[in-house]
């Protein structure tokens, strides 16, 4: 599904060139679940941001389900992104002035989906990830497991084939992060493929496999169970 | 979609409530005042307009004087005869005069005070009146016909239907309703109630002296001329014929210009032209629609800068929307919809306020000024206004807003967001707008005071003056000796005209030199003995009159008249006025007789001991019964009518009322604007000082006081007025140069009025960013080092 090849980002202040990545490569298959591991710094944020097209490379190829779309334009990425890609971040980003069944809405918004179906599917992801009572809350009057929860429903609505999520037991204690966790299996389990960005061994362990990383370049892969490809389930 | 960013906007609204209600309140008022500016400059702009203005002009006169040209908005009684018969291109002239022969009307027992003009009878074809009663073709048939407009004859007859009805003026003539016509338009130069015919006048030259008919009267300029013509295009072929006529019949074609005799001014510009077509108030409307476009940027800049200021609280939700699918085009479309919301919701509150202060607007401009938002061209201009300053005000926010990147926003990594510059730029500009508020409000109010208080070359204190009753003038030597010996009066004089503003005007006058060069046309004035003493005017040479009967050949002339006339030691010098040979007596030093805005023109003064208007300087105790014992002989003469009197004082005061409220409405909407604008600075450094909350609290850690802290945040602004003051200056000197253009007399524009108005502003502005920054250096550093 992914892979990127010689994979380059660097940033340029005045005097000083920063490498992020460095002619890094590697493959995800469909229905996997990696994860990606490293030191602060080493340039695992900057690929998730370029695997889910909200960065782009300096260099290298970027083929996603085939299609090259490391050049693409602002406008391709976007609608690339709302179709097949969904986000969890560490601090659940949500938004405030938001309740949560409208949180959960957003991207069919943008996908153009009609409000009676739009209505439809949030409630179903709600229901699933249990947090139906809480549709009318806003963020705040959350706990900080209720709010991620909200946050993969969000990232899960529009039945994306991907899920970039960024730490997303980082701001959890240990219950309410393997919660979280459990739900991101269920859904890898659906065939959605993930990609994870963590600082925990133990999260990681969730997944097929490790790549980890130091400055901007692979340095080790470690196959954690093995992956047999699942046909994806419409959620 | 749509609903969403409602809904997003609205919760926006209310969670910001402190900004939003700064921004709301200010732009609520800026389109509050600017709705009233627009009304009251439309109303300027909209001077008889009626539907066929565009072929209607005044004929104004261009008359030599001395070496240069005078324009007068009246012309001679022949010019409307000769367009109407002998220009092809007039379609209608008419002349109309205003009438001063009567003072009371009365229905039985019920008196009215009507404004009447006598008028030929065209007229009300010219202003396209609609006839509402009565036959056109009989209207004014004779000199006791008088045509009413409806709310006058509903006023005195309870009904439109009031032909062959009679009114009787002064007690004495009795008048005819031969018609009922459409009310003409408050704004306009002929919104008179009643119309006379004009053979009321011309049966006046029966046994005139020196003109045989008021058709062949070339030296009395006693009418406002307006003539129609078929095509507005041919005013200067008219002109052209108009100056042939004149230059062929008059007697007195001399004093005319010869190349051009005369103006003619389109219409709707005699409210704010001068007779000849010079800028008079227009300056003030071009100055309000000035402050009209500072008080909607002061307002869209405060919306600006608070929404881009702010924008760094937003970055986290328009990233996340971007994360997730959002595309800019709908992200603008969200931004451009809140402030939209916004603007409608000003909107909305500012008609509510307009409403509301409708009438303190009304008694200011003391103009009925019709405010109604159903009327098409008013809502469609208020319509423009709106959607220019939303575009303005919502596109710059909207693509900041959009326009970082979602994860480095996300992240906190604001360091594009600043937009610092621009923000110090648009706060310039305010403060340039408000130094240049400042110098014009001290300006204004300073010519003001300046002509209220100059010395016009008389003493006008404690004068009171009336116009005699014609029973009382026939016993003038009498009332003479008894209003001398009423007790608080010191002097009683008469005089022919009002002092303070004497139109009245003559070319009838000759002297040695005069037949080859010099012609000009005077104010003549005809005073008694005692007139001179009493308004303590100055003798530069010769004597005053002495009362007696050799005085009937003498004149008093003024230093311009002198001047203008070239006569070298003037006293016992020929002169000749209205035909009567005499010599001068007497040089009287200049003072005005008219407003400031004109220069002092040549006066001739004359012999009369008992003219119609009565002077009586009175002492300052006791008025109340001086004026009741004043009263009580009145009313011997003249029972039936009301004793009207002026102090001079009070004249001269009214004469600049109209002046003193564009000065008034302009000293509001100034200190209004600087309201809006610091409420805009209010919430900026608010705003600031929360963003440096930890720099300040990092500062008090190492040691800062409280005034370094308050220096630092007020540092940047002192820098910005300073520039403001720079750029305001010079532009504020020209448009005030361009004001005082209508005074003949002005105030200097002395250098420490725009050096004090800096000061004002940098005060102003100081106050209100220091109470921020001292309450951020009060804080307790502790709690903002933890809470960042």
């Amino acid at each position: 599904m992914i892979k990127i090849t010689d994979l380059e980002k660097f940033y340029r202040t005045e005097e000083v060139q920063t490498i992020a990545i460095n002619k890094l490569s590697f493959e995800v298959k469909e229905g996997e679940f990696v994860s990606v591991m490293g030191p602060s710094g080493c340039g695992k944020s900057t690929l998730l941001n370029i695997l889910g097209l909200l960065d782009d490379p300096n260099g290298g190829s970027y083929l996603f389900n085939g299609t090259e779309v490391a050049g693409f334009n602002e406008r391709k990425r976007a609608n690339l992104r709302k179709h097949n890609i969904g986000f969890v971040f560490q601090s659940f980003n949500l938004i405030d002035e938001l309740s949560v069944f409208e949180n959960v809405e957003l991207p069919l918004i943008y996908t153009g989906v009609k409000a009676a179906e739009r209505k439809e599917r949030v409630h179903e992801v709600l229901e699933k990830m249990q947090i139906m009572h809480r549709r009318k809350h806003f963020p705040q009057q959350l706990s900080g497991g209720q709010q991620q929860r909200v946050a993969v429903a969000r990232a899960v609505v529009n039945n994306p084939k991907l899920i970039l999520a960024d730490e997303p037991t980082g701001n959890l204690d240990s219950s309410n992060g393997n919660e979280v966790m459990d739900l991101l299996t269920e859904l890898n389990a659906t065939g959605t493929t993930i990609i994870m960005v963590t600082h925990s061994e133990h999260d990681a362990k969730y997944s097929h496999r490790i790549i980890r990383m130091l400055d901007g370049q692979k340095v080790t892969e470690n196959i954690l169970s093995e992956f047999k490809k699942r046909p994806k389930v419409e959620l | 979609m749509f609903k969403n960013y409602i809904k997003i906007a609205w919760r926006n609204l209310l969670k910001d409530k402190f900004y939003n209600l700064i921004s709301l309140l200010g732009l609520t008022i800026a389109l509050t005042i600017a709705m009233f500016i627009i009304v009251w400059v439309k109303s300027e702009l909209s001077y008889n307009s009626f539907i066929n203005h565009e072929n209607i002009f005044r004929i104004s006169s261009n008359i030599q004087s001395g070496d240069g040209i005078q324009t007068w908005g009246v012309s001679t009684g022949p010019v409307a005869t000769y367009a109407q018969n002998d220009i092809p291109e007039v379609k209608h002239a008419v002349r109309l005069r205003e009438n001063y022969s009567y003072r009371t009307y009365s229905v039985g027992d019920h008196k009215f005070d009507i404004r009447g003009a006598y008028v030929d009878v065209d007229f009300f074809d010219m202003f396209q009146r609609k006839v509402i009663a009565g036959n056109r073709d009989m209207f004014l048939k004779d000199a006791r016909s008088v045509v009413l407009t409806a709310s006058t004859a509903e006023k005195l007859f309870g009904t439109t239907k009031a032909v062959g009805k009679t009114i009787k003026a002064d007690f004495e003539d009795l008048f005819t309703v031969t018609g009922v016509v459409n009310d003409l338009p408050e704004n306009s130069s002929v919104n008179y109630e009643m119309f006379f015919s004009l053979d009321i006048i011309r049966n006046t030259y029966v046994n005139n002296p020196y003109w045989k008919s008021m058709e062949a009267d070339w030296g009395n300029f006693n009418f406002i001329t307006y003539v129609e013509l078929y095509d507005s295009q041919h005013h200067k072929k008219v002109n052209k014929k108009l100056t042939y006529i004149q230059q062929a019949n008059d007697p007195n074609a001399e004093l005319f210009k010869s190349d051009k005799a005369y103006y003619l001014q389109p219409i709707n510009q005699m409210n704010l032209y001068s007779p000849g077509g010079i800028p008079q108030g227009i300056n003030t409307v071009k100055i309000f629609s000035i402050v009209l476009f500072i008080i909607l940027s002061i307002a869209c800049i405060n919306y600006v800068n608070l929404s881009t200021a702010r924008a760094s609280r937003r970055t986290k939700e328009v990233s996340i929307r971007k994360i997730i699918g959002a595309q800019k085009k709908s992200l603008l479309l969200q931004f451009i919809t809140e402030s939209v919301l916004f603007f409608s919701l000003a909107a909305i509150l500012a008609i509510v306020l307009v409403y509301a202060f409708t009438p303190a607007f009304k008694e200011i401009t003391a103009k009925d000024l019709n405010i109604n938002f159903l009327d098409g061209s008013l809502s469609l201009i208020f319509l423009c206004v709106f959607l220019i300053i939303i575009i303005v005000s919502s596109i710059y926010p909207a693509f900041i807003l959009t326009s970082f990147k979602p994860l480095l926003a996300i992240k906190g990594n604001m360091s594009g967001m600043s937009r610092g510059n621009l923000r110090k730029l648009l706060v310039t500009i305010q403060f340039v707008f408000s130094v240049m508020l400042i110098i014009g409000t001290m300006v204004i109010s300073r010519q003001l005071e300046y002509i209220t208080s100059k010395n016009p070359g008389y003493d006008r204190t404690q004068v009171l003056n009336f116009w005699m009753s014609n029973s009382m003038q026939n016993h003038a030597a009498t009332v003479k000796e008894r209003l001398k010996n009423i007790p608080g009066v010191s002097a009683v004089s008469f005089a022919s005209n009002p002092i303070i503003n004497n139109t009245n005007s003559t070319g009838d006058v000759a002297w040695d030199s005069s037949r080859e060069k010099n012609e000009m046309v005077v104010t003549p004035m005809a005073i008694d003995e005692d007139f001179i003493p009493l308004m303590k005017m100055k003798l530069n040479a010769g004597e005053n009159f002495k009362g007696i009967s050799t005085d009937s050949t003498h004149y008093i002339l003024n230093e311009t008249a002198v001047k203008l006339t070239g006569i070298k030691n003037p006293i016992g010098k020929n002169f000749e006025l209205y035909e009567r040979k005499g010599t001068i007596i007497g040089v009287v030093e200049d003072f005005n007789f008219k407003s400031l805005k004109n220069d002092i023109g040549p006066m001739v003064m004359y012999y009369e001991p008992h003219t119609y208007r009565v002077y009586l300087k009175t002492s300052e105790e006791n008025t109340a019964a001086t004026i009741t014992a004043l009263e009580n002989i009145w009313k011997e003469y003249t029972p039936d009518f009301e004793f009207n009197y002026s102090f001079l004082d009070a004249s001269y005061e009214k004469m600049y009322l109209n002046d003193k409220r564009t000065g008034e409405l302009f000293y509001i909407f100034t200190w209004i604007a600087i309201f809006v604008s610091c409420l805009g600075l209010f919430g900026l450094t608010t705003y600031t000082a929360q963003l440096k909350k930890r720099e300040i609290g990092i500062r008090k850690v190492l040691g800062a006081s409280v005034f370094q802290v308050t220096r630092l945040l007020s540092k940047e602004y002192l820098i910005l007025i300073l520039i403001a003051a720079v750029i305001a200056i010079p532009i504020s000197w020209y448009l005030m140069q361009l004001w005082l253009q209508d005074f003949a007399y002005q105030t200097p524009l002395n250098w420490w009025i725009f050096i004090s108005a800096g000061i004002i502003t940098l005060f102003i502005a100081l106050a209100t960013v220091s109470f921020q920054a001292i309450k951020a250096g009060l804080a307790n550093p502790v709690k903002n080092l933890r809470t960042d």
